[in-house]
C-alpha cells in the first residue's frame, strides 16, 4: 500500500523551490512524490494561505502554474474542507484553533497520521506523526 | 540489438514479439532514467510512427517557479493564519 501524507502550505512552497535549498527531509518527499512512492494530501486551506503568500508578493501566474501542475498530478489529492471535516471535528472532545484542527482531521479523513509541517501542535494536541525538519 | 547512432537520431530494429512487446534498450533506458515500474507514454503519429516518452511528473519540472520568492516565515504563518480566521485568537 502506498504511503499517504498530508502537508501543510509551507511544504507546499517547497516543491517549487530551489531543490538545493530545500531541508533534506523535503528534498526526500519530494523525491518519493515524483517517484510515485506516496500520495500527498493538500488542504485547500493550506492551498489558501500559499495563495495569501504570492498575491502579497505579486507572484499570483506562478501559482497558476504550480496549482495546474498539482491538479495534474495523480498523487496529488487536493483535498476540499467540508462537511466530512465537520463531521471528524464534532468527535473532539475539545475546540481548538480551527486552521490547525481542520488540516489535522483533513488526515483523519484519508486515514493517515502522517504530516509533513514544522508544526508541533499536530504533534502535541493531535497526536500525528510529525514529520518536520 | 545494435545501436546505429546518426547526429542526435540513435536507430535501431527489433522484432515485435508475439504479443506486441518490444523493449526499450538499457542505453536509452539509463539515459532517459527510466526505472522499473516507471510509466511511459506512447503516441500513435499520423498512422505511422510510434512515439515513446518518459511520463514526467508535474514536480520533475526544473524551472524553480518560486525561486525567487522567500520561503514563509513564522510571522507570515501567523498573518496567513489570521486572513482566514480573523476572529480567533
Amino acid at each position: 500500500m502506498i504511503e499517504k501524507a498530508v502537508i501543510d502550505a509551507q511544504v507546499l512552497f517547497y516543491f517549487h523551490y530551489d531543490y538545493q535549498k530545500i531541508p533534506p527531509i523535503l528534498q526526500q518527499l519530494k523525491k518519493k512524490v515524483i517517484n510515485g512512492e506516496i500520495t500527498v494530501i493538500l488542504p485547500t486551506i493550506a492551498i489558501a494561505e500559499l495563495l495569501w503568500k504570492m498575491r502579497r508578493v505579486g507572484k499570483t501566474r506562478v501559482f497558476k502554474e504550480a496549482l495546474n501542475r498539482w491538479e495534474s498530478s495523480e498523487n496529488i489529492i487536493i483535498d476540499d474542507f467540508n462537511l466530512e471535516i465537520i463531521k471528524l471535528m464534532l468527535k473532539n472532545a475539545k475546540s481548538h484553533e480551527l486552521h490547525d484542527e481542520i488540516i489535522a482531521m483533513t488526515c483523519k479523513k484519508h486515514e493517515t497520521d502522517i504530516i509533513y509541517s514544522k508544526d508541533k501542535k499536530f504533534k502535541e494536541i493531535f497526536n500525528l506523526q510529525l514529520r518536520s525538519w | 540489438m545494435t545501436i546505429e547512432k546518426m547526429q542526435m537520431t540513435e536507430k535501431i530494429t527489433q522484432k515485435v514479439s508475439s504479443n506486441g512487446r518490444i523493449v526499450i534498450p538499457k542505453e536509452w533506458r539509463d539515459k532517459l532514467a527510466i526505472k522499473d515500474k516507471n510509466e511511459v507514454e506512447m503516441e500513435l503519429k499520423d498512422n505511422k510512427t510510434i512515439l515513446i516518452k518518459k511520463k514526467i511528473h508535474p514536480l520533475e519540472i526544473e524551472d524553480n517557479l518560486f525561486e525567487d520568492i522567500t520561503p514563509f516565515t513564522q510571522e507570515e504563518l501567523d498573518q496567513a493564519k489570521k486572513s482566514l480566521f480573523p476572529s480567533e485568537e
